[in-house]
């Protein structure tokens, strides 16, 4: 499914706003955005998914407006995974993924129990089996990034939005999660926002930026992932190398 | 399948059946068994029973509903302010002796009230999240027991030993009318809880995450604040303050039964009537002279379980 951002504009009440977003993500490739902290990524991101109300401009999904969506039906083609971590209440690792995937489900019944099979499949993909009695909270950080995939995976959403859904994986976690994420995108549409330099690395689908004057630029990661727009967007000097294959190496500088 | 039939509905079931035969039975007049239709030493045992478990269920489906609402487990149908509310609307009803004048009028006196406070919680804290309306709640109730006292003090001493039976929590003298109302909402109240529970897990996974289950988080947090406060408000009406139930049981079902409330409202309903049914009927065991207060009653016990649990948790 297509998802497109037409001149996206928001603005919060602390005068801080994001502007002229324009954006358009089909399946195929895993799209990536980026920015200095406190750009506004996560905004652009609860626009997209219709948490906030543009001030003015569209989102659209297929070509038809998201606010034209019912709550569940946008529940069922979108899927979102977010940083915050506060949940007091101790679900299990295994109720938790059944509650994040229960748009899927019917509301009365135990349909979901016979989906025992596919939920512990998620489970022992992102090695959480052994821990699927377990309350959520004992779990660390990096586990808990796990599950949260697990159940989007449970879900299967056309159109997949993480906020970092990498930052607290150990590299090889990284590694297997990335994998994952780019096998999901060949039919289906993911965008993920990322600090991660070696993963903005890999990009080769649309790669958008935003850096912390308000300035919105996507376009082909190929085009944009240079020196001189890395500089731009981060306000420190940046070095791209390309390596073996379509992906390049970005970092830097350390005394700036 | 058959594991789960036994924990759902077998033994919570016999679990019933066995304390409200004891609450039946027990206490300190003989029941004319012979003669049972006609005794009225037993249809007031049957009212007291069934009110006990009216109050403790929905008590603990109040703390279960505002637990999840609020993401905190100690949050219960008092953290709100509602108890308080409730026993300024009470408190005001008996020194101004309206009680005498219509049966309703302490109920009534303290469900408005209590849903008064809520209102004033929940403008309070518009917007702003959980924790926001667990301080304003806390706040209000605190105001409120402030004004409570303040008509404590002033009170004749003829109205002081009723106010203070109601402010420990009493079964007796229960009416038919309200208690039919009370169970006539909590089955209601029953129905949609479960036809909700989706919603009710989204809600307590917060705002982004419910947004992501297509769940609009404030409409429904204001719904099942609703629901948790008349539940606790006609609790408060029928029998006075009973702390802890609300806390107890839905902390316990959720470690038996899981936390998903799509599987745990049923079972919570239950065991919180089953609970009450069994510290009502200590309360007239273990005190055989002079019945001690319900309200007591459920704090020694249900307190006591707490702090056990609690150090078992940690150790």
């Amino acid at each position: 499914m297509l998802l497109r951002a037409e001149n996206l504009t928001f603005a919060y009440k602390n005068s801080f706003m994001v502007k002229n977003i324009n954006l358009s993500l089909a399946p195929g490739k895993l799209h990536y955005l980026a920015g200095p902290n406190g750009a506004g990524k996560s905004t652009i991101l609860k626009l997209l998914c219709g948490y906030l109300h543009p001030a003015s401009g569209k989102v659209l999904l297929d070509e038809n407006d998201i606010a034209n969506f019912s709550n569940s039906q946008r529940a069922e083609i979108m899927g979102t995974v977010w940083q915050d971590r506060t949940l007091d209440l101790d679900f299990s690792v295994r109720e938790m993924v059944s509650i994040i995937a229960s748009a899927r489900f019917p509301r009365w019944g135990t349909a979901e129990r016979k989906n025992e099979e596919l939920i512990a499949c998620k489970l022992s993909e992102f090695a959480l089996l052994d821990k699927a009695k377990q309350p959520v909270s004992t779990l660390s950080g990096g586990e808990y990034q796990r599950l949260m995939l697990a159940g989007m995976a449970v879900l299967a959403p056309e159109i997949l939005l993480l906020d970092e859904p990498t930052a607290a994986l150990d590299p090889a976690w990284r590694n297997k999660v990335m994998k994952f994420l780019e096998e999901y995108a060949l039919d289906h549409t993911v965008l993920i926002v990322t600090h991660d330099l070696e993963l903005l690395g890999r990009a080769q689908g649309v790669l958008a930026l935003l850096d912390d004057r308000g300035n919105f630029i996507s376009g082909n990661a190929a085009e944009l992932l240079n020196e001189k727009v890395l500089s731009s967007v981060y306000g420190t000097a940046a070095t791209v190398e390309k390596t073996a294959g379509k992906n390049c190496r970005i970092y830097f500088d350390w005394d700036q | 399948m058959k594991k789960n039939f036994f924990y759902r509905i077998i033994l919570p079931l016999s679990a019933l059946a066995v304390v409200v035969l004891l609450g039946i039975a027990s206490g300190s007049a003989k029941i004319d068994w012979q003669n049972f239709v006609h005794d009225p030493i037993l249809e007031l045992r049957l009212i007291r029973v069934a009110a006990a478990f009216v109050v403790g269920s929905s008590l603990a489906l109040a703390g279960l509903l505002l637990q999840a609402v609020l993401r905190n487990v100690l949050a219960e149908p008092f953290t709100l302010g509602i108890s308080g509310g409730a026993s300024v609307g009470a408190a005001l009803a008996i020194t101004l002796g309206w009680h005498t004048v219509c049966a309703l009028a302490l109920p009534g006196m303290a469900v408005i009230f209590a849903l008064l406070l809520l209102g004033l919680v929940l403008l309070l804290s518009a917007g702003k999240g959980a924790e926001s309306m667990l301080l304003s709640g806390v706040i209000a109730g605190t105001v409120a027991s402030s004004i409570l006292m303040y008509i404590v003090s002033v009170s004749d001493r003829d109205d002081l030993a009723g106010l203070t039976w109601w402010m420990l929590g009493d079964l007796q003298v229960v009416e038919t009318k309200m208690l039919c109302l009370a169970g006539g909402f909590l089955l209601l109240a029953l129905f949609l809880i479960r036809y909700f529970a989706r919603e009710l897990n989204a809600v307590a996974m917060g705002s982004l995450n419910a947004w992501s289950m297509g769940v609009d988080h404030r409409k429904y947090t204001l719904f099942f604040v609703v629901i948790g406060s008349v539940l606790a408000a006609q609790t408060v009406a029928l029998a006075g303050l009973i702390a802890f139930v609300g806390l107890i049981v839905p902390h316990l079902v959720r470690r038996f039964y899981g936390g998903d409330h799509r599987y745990n409202i049923w079972p919570v309903g239950v065991w919180g009537g089953i609970f009450l049914i069994l510290c009502d009927w200590l309360s007239r065991v273990v005190c055989r002279s002079s019945e001690l207060p319900i309200g007591v009653m459920t704090s020694l016990v249900g307190g006591s379980m707490f702090i056990y649990l609690l150090n078992k948790r940690r150790g």
